[in-house]
């Protein structure tokens, strides 16, 4: 079984993780141009559950602690925004340019959720830092 | 009855384990936490007062017949058991967690262990008089 710090560990991370991209996705909501050609493509993160390693112990649980693994980050392969500017470096033969398929406002609220997340995980840290603390206080007695 | 059963009573036991179920549902709800936005995650938590219970009743639910004596006991190695926990309705991504819940739950479970630190060490502090009133 994990420890809980270290699944709360996990968990910080991918949540840190996942604020990281979004704010990369809107900073690049309009970006026409990057090095591998073409718009920016919409990142996205993925996570999986990650189960404790195998012991006999575990298999005599019927359910076991996990905790969020990140796999890796993913580009969105989906059809970029067209936009007519003929006039703009970035057109293409017909005057369209290609804008990242990103919804700026889907993309605000999954940032609010990903804070929230966040949050929510540094209050578990913090709860299972003031139960050690308290556990510690018992032996003070002596 | 030795010395030592005389000086620490049923309260001891109780308040120790109370202090270890608070620690173990700690980490499952930490574990719920943590993997709130994980695809296919299903929560789990620990029933804290069927646990206790148990522990009070010495039943474990799960003892296993031992016909040899270096057969390993189940119910002393294993822990408390983590149970499937269907508070939370499903996601479309398969992950049943609802973090307003287990936030509270964890307001809850944090309060105990508190309380139940608290209580041992007002005991202790009786024994530690009772152990200095010697010295005078």
């Amino acid at each position: 079984m994990f420890d809980a710090s270290e699944v709360v560990t996990a968990g910080l991370s991918a949540a840190r993780l996942r604020i990281n991209i979004i704010a990369s996705n809107i900073a690049n909501a309009e970006t026409t141009r990057t090095p591998e050609g073409g718009p920016y493509k919409r990142r996205d993160i993925v996570i999986s559950a990650e189960s404790a390693p195998t012991s006999f112990q575990s298999s005599l649980d019927e359910m076991t602690l996990a905790k969020p693994q990140v796999l890796g980050v993913i580009a969105d392969q989906s059809e970029p925004k067209k936009a007519y500017q003929p006039g703009h470096p970035d057109a293409d033969p017909d005057g369209y340019v290609a804008y990242p398929n990103i919804n700026v406002v889907q993309t605000m609220t999954d940032m609010m959720a990903a804070t929230r997340l966040y949050q929510a995980n540094v209050t578990a840290a913090k709860s299972l830092m003031e139960m050690s603390r308290e556990g510690r206080r018992i032996s003070s007695t002596f | 009855m030795s010395l030592i059963d005389k000086l620490f009573d049923k309260t001891e036991t109780g308040l120790e384990k109370a202090l270890d179920l608070a620690h173990q549902r700690s980490q499952a709800l930490i574990s719920n936490i943590s993997n709130a936005e994980t695809p296919g995650y299903r929560a789990v938590d620990l029933d804290f007062k069927a646990e206790l219970a148990r522990a009070f009743n010495g039943q474990s639910g799960q003892e296993l017949k031992k016909t040899d004596p270096r057969h390993m006991d189940v119910s002393s190695q294993s822990g408390a058991r983590l149970v499937a926990d269907n508070a939370g309705a499903t996601k479309a991504d398969g992950n049943n967690v609802d973090i307003d819940i287990m936030m509270t739950r964890m307001q809850q479970n944090q309060g105990r262990y508190t309380d139940a630190a608290s209580i041992l060490r007002k005991k202790l502090r009786f024994f530690m008089t009772a152990i200095r009133s010697a010295e005078r």
